[in-house]
């Protein structure tokens, strides 16, 4: 991935400035966790924004430091989840009074129109919890494509990079239709994995990944058990050839051979 | 103390953290203060009550939405913005002026950010008050393109260039 052209695309101002979509944000932060300079760079622009206003701050007032800990030691943090409780919307219901004597007709007229209205009531909210039901699929839904997307984003941004070298990983058993492929920056010595088209592991199983050298497997981390997308795995100085096994949960310190599911020379 | 530490140890209701956020954070979280209100004992008071409410309410910061800093800088602008209204409201009554227009966010328009002056004014006078509104008065990029009409895309493009320049300027 060119890092210096994505710091250069003032994401990371945007970022810091708190104007970042949602799918912005997720980006920003999956990246800075890849790349160091990225991370370097965020912080380098909070400071110069706090550079900034403190030079509005030459003049400012000494704090009574010893009476305001005092307060903050007197005062409780809120919980995580108190947002979460109802917002203390009135459920107050109206009594009313039935009407006797001569009001009769008029009582039943009323409540002609009052069952009308707890009908249509009960309808309205039976559509409203059908509507909170699609509303929280469609949620769901975007949060599935944002991610998706943040996926390819990082994938194209990861594969768009010169040093950057796609070794297909083609299963042992020609019978079965499974694949990885490795994005191996020579450069940096980064090593991405997209799993995707491996089958989910058997319970207690995860997928490892090796680099083989001169005959030596080395161990280039474990596959995240929810193997969707792209991972980026411990660092590969020089291979000959990636390979996945299927180990125990965990990992193994050598891999088991007859558990070999892909293999692709690098 | 880096950004990490000090997350933690507020998650953990560590108290003493506060000390560590004032250090670090206080000169620049007042500097905000004081271009939005002015004064400088009221800006203090500003940051002081903010500074409770991120005690408080610190359980609820989560890095993975953004920086501390930035979580913070939103804190202390509202509080700060709430006093501006205070001010302006007092003010309307006691000068009876009937035509004062109080805007939703109408604080920001009129504001006088002096004590930039002398670094803002490095600027180009268009990036300056873009860098006002966005850092110090925290408009979103469509905000400042609806208050300025001008294009978003102009509105972005400007707030890069000057925030490169700022880079010029403090390193």
């Amino acid at each position: 991935m060119d890092v210096k052209a994505y710091i250069e695309s003032g994401i990371l101002e945007d970022y810091v400035l708190g104007h970042v979509s949602e799918q912005e944000l997720k980006e920003v932060r999956c990246l800075s966790s890849v790349y160091p300079q990225i991370e370097a760079e965020i912080v380098a622009i909070e400071n110069r924004l706090m550079k900034l206003s403190e030079s509005n701050a030459d003049d400012m007032p000494q704090m009574d430091m010893q009476s305001f800990m005092k307060r903050v030691e007197t005062t409780e943090q809120i919980s995580e989840e108190s947002d979460l409780k109802p917002d203390g919307v009135s459920t107050k219901k109206t009594s009313r009074r039935p009407m006797f004597g001569t009001w009769q007709v008029a009582a039943a007229i009323l409540f002609i129109i009052s069952a009308s209205a707890v009908w249509m009531v009960m309808n309205l909210n039976s559509n409203n919890s059908d509507l909170a039901e699609n509303n929280q699929n469609l949620r769901l839904e975007m949060d599935r494509v944002n991610e998706e997307l943040i996926e390819k984003e990082l994938l194209a941004a990861i594969v768009s990079d010169k040093d950057v070298r796609k070794i297909s990983l083609e299963s042992t058993d020609t019978s079965i239709n499974q694949y990885a492929s490795i994005y191996w920056n020579v450069r940096e010595k980064e090593v991405y994995l997209d799993a995707s088209n491996l089958p989910d592991p058997p319970k207690g199983k995860q997928y490892q990944l090796w680099t083989l050298k001169d005959g030596q497997p080395y161990d280039q981390g474990m596959v995240p058990l929810e193997s969707h997308g792209v991972h980026i795995m411990k660092s590969a100085e020089a291979a000959d050839a990636f390979a996945i096994t299927l180990e125990d949960e965990g990992g193994v310190e050598s891999p088991t051979l007859t558990e070999l599911k892909v293999l692709g020379k690098a | 103390m880096n950004q990490e530490q000090i997350i933690e140890r507020l998650h953990a209701g560590d108290a003493s953290v506060m000390e560590d956020i004032y250090q670090n954070y206080g000169k620049a979280l007042f500097g905000v203060a004081a271009g939005i209100v002015g004064e400088r004992d009221r800006a203090m008071d500003v940051l002081q009550e903010a500074l409770i409410s991120i005690w408080q309410n610190a359980q609820k910061y989560n890095a993975q939405k953004g920086r501390l800093y930035t979580w913070m800088l939103n804190i202390v602008r509202n509080k700060a913005i709430d006093e501006h209204r205070k001010i302006n409201r007092r003010l309307k009554i006691h000068t009876q002026v009937e035509d004062v227009t109080v805007h939703e966010r109408g604080y920001e328009t009129n504001i006088d950010l002096i004590g930039f002056g002398k670094q803002l004014d490095k600027l180009h006078p268009d990036k300056k008050k873009l860098i006002e509104l966005s850092y110090i008065q925290g408009y979103s990029h469509s905000e400042i393109s609806e208050n300025l009409s001008l294009p978003l895309g102009t509105v972005k493009t400007r707030i890069r260039s000057a925030m490169k320049d700022l880079k010029d300027i403090f390193g």
